[in-house]
């Protein structure tokens, strides 16, 4: 028994086993890139457990805010399937909505992972290109992270460090003009230590780059010119930050708008920031490495639930024989992959569904490897144009819409318009179809045309929602009964046009003393 | 016990003697009825010489010189004395003894007389934890003892139990430690309660804390049976049975359910949902007379439980084997557990001075129905969603297929759900062994050293079969998750004890020992996909696909610890005790690494003063008093120091998109994290009267927990998991009696005893945080745990009944003349505006009750009747509510109606406009507050449960003897046969545990797999 004396302090240290803790996670180049993963795979959650660990949280798309929200979709599936869905399209959102924790807790899961890297990795051992190149990836996810919560719930509270537990229920929302300078710092902050898309290894591909930050600062720009503008910014930014990307040289259209959601669209030329995925036997959470986007999206026919149904009104928005259409919609009796889909009126309210997101039928289908494309340099063509729309450079914003419309008819029809085909058919575009538009347009009638072909290009991609709110046009879309609440939960003092707010979920404000949105 | 104290004196010094012996004795001991005292002490008096009696109780002893009187003692019995004169062969009749308090009991460490004691320990034996129908010890001591709670985990065969030795003691870990024949261990589930002698609870820190950081929540001492010297004897007991459903829950029926649905339509001029109109319409119509899914998913289940055991040997050589089997079929079906327990022990004496023994237990079990595959429980759903469902939907289609539905299809097909749980087993083997060496240094000093190790393995296993319905109800890939998880702990315990009597009945006592502690395990767990049906292909060898995923668990704990007690008795009469103990452990950084934990005990034998010698009416009489602080470093994580990355934070990159590993620091840490200590102070007697007929126990303490470890819940804008923090004070005051009477009139015999336990547990301070909110339902939070309440008591609105008109909806406003529910119509729910703003939201939220009783009680009456025997144990809970969560759906009104399930048979009574006296909110479907979380779901969960009766008849001695047989006995037993309570849900009996683990779930139901009724009947031989 005295023999265990001398060896006592060896018997009682233990170091946690098998895992790595946060004094060495900086020190090791594989393990910092590690951190750096994690944070991009809160990115990635649909769904799964709180913080990573804890509690299982529902799902929650962007597609459910930016096309439902909007006159683009309606909730689809059968009525009485995920109501929530329904609460967010009819702005009868309860705080106990689960669909807005979701997003609640995963943008700040992740923006507390993000911040692990942002104050540890200075006092790494490892090598300074990575160290900045990662501390550049960690401040970017942060920023869109926070640039998420803004636009759903308005101010945030915001963190440069890990939150304190003991400062737990002291934390105050900042206003909404606050929040967005503090991603806008981030963003500028990253673009200064990102590498350009072009400098990334092949396998590198999908992290964020210089041109993705520009690109989510010009968005957060122009979102804050058309909502909340304290911050007094200016259409000069948009249009100086959309002509850096634009002069890197680092991204053109793609050619095929067909091929743009397919496989081979993937990271190409075209694309900014996409969240990455491939497909896994993992169902859900963090482990998972794909998607249940498409399972919610797809045809009840195929293997999906058939959420998220395009609206006869974006049908219509289509100018004729537009091959963007064929490539948003899918139609009752349309071949889409090769397969005949047949659209099933119980479960798509429009009769409707979107193509963009139609796969084939992956091993587990919670678990699909469509990336989902979030910034797109169509995207930064049609924001410099606005830019110089509104700066009075019409011509040089007709130009920027003529190049994504030259794009559009040059397009195929979708892959698998014959059965048991995936090859792309040409398109029918007769002559004269989405001709050039005219140099000599300008003022709104400019802008009109630059927000339709907004809406064309970019259908069921999840930006509609936000583009009519900072617009200005959103209430108008909305039945009067919708509208009414909606402006109940309105930001209507100081804005240049009113900005909706969802609720802020049950237990922060109840527990934690976080200030509930306007109405709920 | 203190028989073979004194014969291992005995024995001992024996070989000093036996020079002087002059001539030899002989003789027999029995009881009073005749019948043989095995083990008895004979001893010469004023020597160590003498022997112990062989199991016909018989003994022969030589006589040395000077022998006089001879002492005779037995446990059980009064010690006799008797003159040996010329006498050469005895025949001697030992009184029964009434007084228990003479018994010696196992206290930490050691042995003591009862009536030295000066802490709180309650004891029960083995026989009594024989009586119910359980696999698990703990669960056999319910009721049994004051200040004891213990509470189910569930209904599901192998579910464990929750033990509370005087309450909840903290927010986090609760249990008390066990320990089983001198070594620790925080689980006893692979005894079986026919293994157990006898069970001993320490209570207060005078009893505890020589168990220093382990004995905050209380101690259970476990003796198992051993072999005792004399022929061997066979024990075979043995019973079978069923087990059914106390009941089943009053739902709607098909037709009823479809009035419902339609009419919360109907009232806001909605339209019922196309894809549902036709069944509801036909279910109107009377055309689908609906599924009875509680039937569907019920069945009786079979429980059998055998033992034999042989034990024996001589006095230098004593053993006892013994095999049980347990087997139970759950109420639910597809749910149920086997076990197996084979024990050996073996006590052997060496030399005049060493004692030695070896004992081990293996067990295996077999548990089908509960877990996820990787050692995690998951709480069967099964009943729950039958309960749910709704009964206008089949699980069949017309030609007995599963049926797809798409209004209820996100919670699955159930007849195809249950099936599946067949494919959900664990498998447990543990096996317990222990060693111990004693040294009788001198006279009066021994030293003792104890190894104990514990090797546990699980093995579970679930497979998922791919199966397809629908769009909402399939999977596309089967899927097995097989794991093993390896866990080893040791104890080695080195004590001496010093021990020292003086003439005039005074006597010091020492213990002073050192002890060495480890945990160390590991787990590995593999998911397989696509692995084909075929039961013989279920193994990750068959998997198809190629991935698969892989996760490891791992840890290592030790503790370093010395203690000592000191005991000093007054000529019988006072008493005082002394612990001291010092813990190291691993669990904490440097600084904070070492507890000290000292008590400190006093106690007055007042029944040995002269003043009240004389006093017939007072047997016994003891005042005690303790004071001293425990620890619980169970309440501490592992690594609760360190920030820890986890793995598998998985994302993609690059052309190939191959699989990019990610670590996150999901949880946070606290390095400063140190020792939870509870200060407890206990006031007790011990009285005995009328010739020990009636005995009496009373204790009233306080037991304060401070630095309580809390992992406290926190904002999920936080974006990580909560450390363990030192915040927060506890404190339960609680007052504890037990009496207990017994007599007899003519021949037959009774004892009926009572207990009675009252805990005032309230949170003192929780260092200025947040009050904590848990207890997540579909509707929020809905327990608050605060300074100035008990633990996680249920918190939201405070209905009021409902507005049966619209003249109580137009009256219910403020000062100002506002409306205070403006939205309100007649047949909604009416909220108190607690703090009279003049609007309800969730600062009107208030305390609803709890699950901490007002007080617990238990009651037996055991009769004895010439060869018949009857028994009775009561066991109440009285004060407690709970949250019948399950039921928020039954008792839906509004909003949640889209969710289809079924309802409560009494919401037929609804307000309707022609209805209006109703207490039952309206029907409606759209988003109302009448389903808020309110006093409406928390209900009066007091009962009163008939734990167990009992009638057994014993074969009388003439026709034993005439077959040769020592006893045998047959029996009819049924567990609760009876509850009584008001509590609408299926068992008022809720977990302490709660749900997935959460004590500050405490009291929500989820849908408890309830306790069933058990009929049994059994049989008893000894030959």
């Amino acid at each position: 028994m005295l023999g265990l004396a001398p060896s006592c302090q060896s018997f009682l240290d233990k170091d946690p086993l098998g895992t790595v803790t946060q004094a060495n996670l900086f020190n090791d180049a594989t393990n910092a890139v590690q951190a750096v993963n994690a944070v991009y795979d809160v990115a990635g959650w649909d769904q799964g457990p709180k913080f990573g660990v804890g509690d299982f949280v529902t799902v929650h798309f962007e597609w459910m805010f930016g096309d439902i929200m909007s006159d683009d979709a309606d909730k689809g599936s059968s009525p009485s399937d995920f109501t929530a869905v329904s609460e967010l399209e009819n702005w009868s959102v309860p705080t106990t909505n689960l669909i807005v924790a979701s997003l609640w807790t995963h943008s700040f899961t992740g923006i507390a992972r993000a911040n692990t890297v942002i104050n540890n990795i200075d006092a790494g051992t490892i090598d300074d290109a990575l160290k900045a190149r990662l501390k550049g990836e960690a401040l970017f996810l942060r920023a869109y992270f926070y640039f998420n919560l803004v636009k759903t719930f308005g101010g945030m509270p915001l963190f440069e460090q890990a939150v304190l537990p003991t400062d737990a229920g002291n934390v105050k929302r900042t206003t909404i003009a606050e929040t967005y300078a503090f991603i806008e710092k981030d963003l500028k902050a990253a673009a200064t230590l990102l590498p350009e898309k072009g400098a990334y290894a092949a396998n590198d591909l999908g992290r964020a780059t210089k041109g993705a930050a520009n690109g989510y600062l010009a968005r957060a720009i122009m979102y804050q010119l058309g909502t909340d503008n304290t911050n007094n910014h200016t259409w000069q930014e948009v249009y100086d930050l959309t002509n850096t990307i634009i002069t890197s040289n680092q991204y053109s259209l793609y050619p095929n708008y067909a091929a743009i959601h397919q496989d081979i669209g993937e990271n190409s030329s075209e694309s900014l920031f996409e969240i990455q995925f491939s497909a896994s036997n993992d169902s859900y959470g963090p482990i998972s490495t794909g998607t249940a986007s498409n399972v919610f999206q797809n045809n009840r026919q195929t293997f999906g639930y058939g959420f998220n149904n395009p609206t006869q009104s974006l049908y219509n928005e289509f100018e004729a024989n537009d091959p963007r259409r064929e490539v948003t919609f899918i139609k009752d009796n349309d071949v889409v992959l090769g397969v005949l889909n047949r659209v099933d009126p119980a479960f798509s309210s429009t009769g409707y569904l979107s193509r963009k997101v139609a796969i084939p039928a992956p091993a587990a289908t919670q678990s699909a490897s469509q990336n989902i494309r979030k910034l797109r340099y169509a995207d930064i063509l049609l924001m410099k144009a606005e830019a110089a729309a509104r700066l009075n450079k019409s011509g040089e914003a007709v130009a920027l819409v003529n190049q994504v419309r030259q794009r559009a008819r040059n397009s195929t029809r979708p892959p698998g318009t014959t059965l048991g085909s995936t090859a792309y058919a040409p398109a029918n575009t007769p002559a004269g179809t989405l001709p050039d538009i005219s140099a000599s347009l300008a003022g709104q009638e400019l802008l009109n045309a630059i927000w339709h072909e907004r809406r064309v290009e970019f259908g069921e991609e999840s930006l509609r929602y936000w583009d009519l709110v900072r617009t200005g046009r959103y209430f108008g879309t909305l039945s009067p009964e919708v509208a009414a609440r909606a402006r109940t939960h309105s930001i209507t003092t100081g804005v240049v046009n009113p900005i909706p707010l969802l609720p802020i979920e049950l237990q922060d404000t109840q527990t934690w003393g976080i200030t509930q949105n306007p109405g709920y | 016990m203190r028989a073979s104290l004194q014969t291992m004196a005995v024995l001992l010094c024996s070989t000093t003697a036996a020079f002087a012996q002059q001539r030899t004795v002989q003789g027999v001991v029995t009881d009073s009825k005749g019948e043989p005292l095995p083990g008895t002490t004979i001893l010469v008096k004023g020597t160590t010489t003498g022997t112990t009696a062989g199991s016909d109780g018989s003994f022969q002893l030589g006589l040395p010189a000077g022998a006089t009187t001879l002492v005779i003692s037995s446990v059980g019995s009064k010690t006799q004395e008797i003159s040996i004169g010329t006498q050469t062969n005895f025949r001697i009749a030992l009184e029964a003894d009434a007084q228990t308090l003479n018994d010696v009991v196992v206290v930490g460490y050691g042995t003591a007389r009862k009536s030295d004691l000066t802490g709180s320990v309650a004891s029960v034996s083995g026989a009594q934890l024989q009586q119910v129908a359980t696999s698990d010890p703990v669960q056999a001591l319910q009721g049994r003892v004051a200040g004891v709670d213990i509470t189910s985990n569930s209904g599901q065969p192998g579910s464990g139990t929750r033990i509370r030795v005087r309450g909840v003691g903290t927010i986090n870990n609760s249990d008390p430690l066990y320990v089983v024949d001198g070594v620790q261990t925080s689980d006893i589930s692979f005894l079986l309660p026919t293994d157990i002698e006898s069970t001993e609870i320490l209570k207060d820190a005078s009893a505890t804390a020589i168990y220093g950081s382990r004995g905050a929540n209380g101690v259970v001492l476990i003796t198992t049976k051993h072999g005792k010297a004399g022929k061997t004897q066979f024990n075979l007991f043995g019973y079978t049975g069923f087990q059914q459903i106390r009941r089943t829950l009053p739902l709607t029926n098909a037709q009823q359910y479809a009035t419902l649905v339609t009419e919360a339509y109907t009232n806001e001029g909605a339209v019922v949902p196309a894809d549902y109109t036709a069944l509801l319409n036909n279910a109107l119509q009377g055309g689908n007379t609906g599924f009875d899914y509680q039937k569907l998913v019920l069945q009786k289940g079979l429980i059998t439980n055998y033992s034999l055991s042989a034990s024996g040997g001589t006095e230098q050589n004593r053993y006892l084997i013994s095999g049980n089997y347990f087997q139970q079929d759950g109420i639910v079906k597809q749910s149920g557990l086997k076990k197996y327990v084979v024990r050996l022990n073996d006590d052997a004496t060496l030399t005049s001075f060493l004692k030695a023994g070896v004992s081990a237990t293996f067990t295996n079990s077999k548990q089908t129905g509960a877990g996820d595959g990787t050692g995690n429980p998951t709480y069967s759903t099964v009943l729950q969603n039958a309960i749910q469902a709704n009964p206008i939907s089949s699980p069949y289609n017309a030609d007995g297929s599963y049926s797809y539905n798409n209004i209820t299809s996100f919670t699955p097909n159930l007849a195809r759900y249950l099936t599946e749980q067949k494919y959900n087993k664990t498998s447990n083997t543990t096996l317990f062994t222990s060693a111990y060496l004693d040294v009788t240094l001198l006279k009066n000093l021994t030293f003792r050293s104890t190894f104990g190790i514990n090797y546990n393995n699980v093995h579970p296993k679930v497979y998922l079969p791919q199966y397809y319905l629908g769009p909402n109800d399939q999977r596309s890939q089967s899927a097995l998750i097989e794991s093993r998880i390896e866990n080893v702990s040791w104890v080695w315990s080195n004590y001496f004890n010093y021990n020292k009597t003086f003439a005039d009945n005074s006597s010091l006592s020492f213990t002073l020992g050192q002890e060495a502690q480890r945990g160390y395990g590991s787990g590995i767990s593999v998911t397989g996909y696509d692995v084909p049906a075929d039961a013989t292909l279920q193994y990750i060898s068959a998997a198809r696909a190629a991935n698969s995923s892989i996760r490891s668990s791992q840890y290592d704990g030790s503790l370093l610890s010395y203690f000592g007690r000191a005991n000093y008795n007054f000529r019988d009469r006072y008493l005082v005790t002394g612990t001291l103990r010092f813990d190291q452990t691993s669990r904490f950084l440097g600084s904070q690494r070492t507890g000290v934990f000292p008590s400190v005990g006093a106690a007055w034998n007042v029944s040995n003063e002269d003043f009240l010698k004389d006093a017939t009416a007072v047997s016994q009489l003891k005042l005690r008093a303790s004071f001293g602080s425990v620890g619980n470093q169970n309440a501490a994580p592992n690594y609760g120091y360190a920030s820890t990355a986890i793995n598998n934070q998985n994302y993609v990159f690059g052309t190939d998109q191959s699989r990019a590993p990610g670590l996150a620091i999901a949880t946070l840490n606290n390095p400063a994290l140190k020792w939870e200590t509870a200060v407890t102070t206990d006031f007790g007697i011990d009285a005995a009267f009328l010739d020990n007929t009636l005995t009496f126990t009373g204790d009233i303490f306080e037991r304060r927990t401070k630095d309580m470890i809390a992992l406290l819940p926190v904002p999920d804008y936080l974006g990580q998991a909560p450390a363990s923090a030192n915040v927060g004070t506890l404190r339960n005051r609680g007052l504890e009696l037990a009496l207990n009477y017994r007599n007899e009139i003519g021949k037959l015999q009774y004892n009926a005893g009572v207990n009675f336990t009252k805990i005032n547990n309230v949170i003192t301070s929780l260092g200025g945080a947040n009050p904590i909110a848990s207890g997540n339902t579909q509707i929020g939070y809905t327990t608050r745990t605060d300074v100035g309440r008990e633990i996680a008591y249920f918190y939201g609105l405070q209905a009021d009944g409902i507005f049966h008109t619209q003249a109580e909806v137009d009256r219910y406003v403020n000062a100002t003349g506002t409306a205070i529910q403006p939205d309100a119509q007649p047949g909604d729910v009416r909220y108190r505006d607690i703090n009279g703003d003049g609007e309800i939201d969730a600062t009107d939220n208030t305390y609803l009750g709890s699950a901490t009783p007002s007080f617990t009680y238990g009651a037996s009456l055991n009769l004895a009747y010439s060869n018949f025997d009857f028994k009775i144990l009561l066991y109440g809970v009285q004060g407690a509510e709970a949250l019948n969560a399950a039921a928020i759906n039954l008792d839906k009104s509004s909003a949640i109606a889209n969710i289809w399930t079924n309802f409560y048979a009494d919401r037929m009574d609804r307000w309707t406009p022609s209805n209006p006296n109703s207490n039952q909110p309206r029907m409606t479907s759209e988003a109302t507050t009448n389903d808020n979380f309110s006093s409406r779901y928390v209900e009066n969960a007091s009962f009163l449960r008939a734990r167990n009766m009992e009638l057994g008849y014993s074969l009388p001695k003439t026709v034993l003897d005439k077959f040769k047989i020592g006893g045998f006995r047959v029996f009819a037993s049924v567990d609760n046969i009876f509850t009584i309570t008001k509590y609408r849900g299926l068992d008022p009996e809720i977990s302490s545990s709660g749900y997935y683990g959460n004590p500050l779930a405490f009291g929500v139901d989820y849908g408890n797999y309830p306790q069933p009724r058990t009929y049994r009947l059994g049989i008893n031989v000894q030959f």
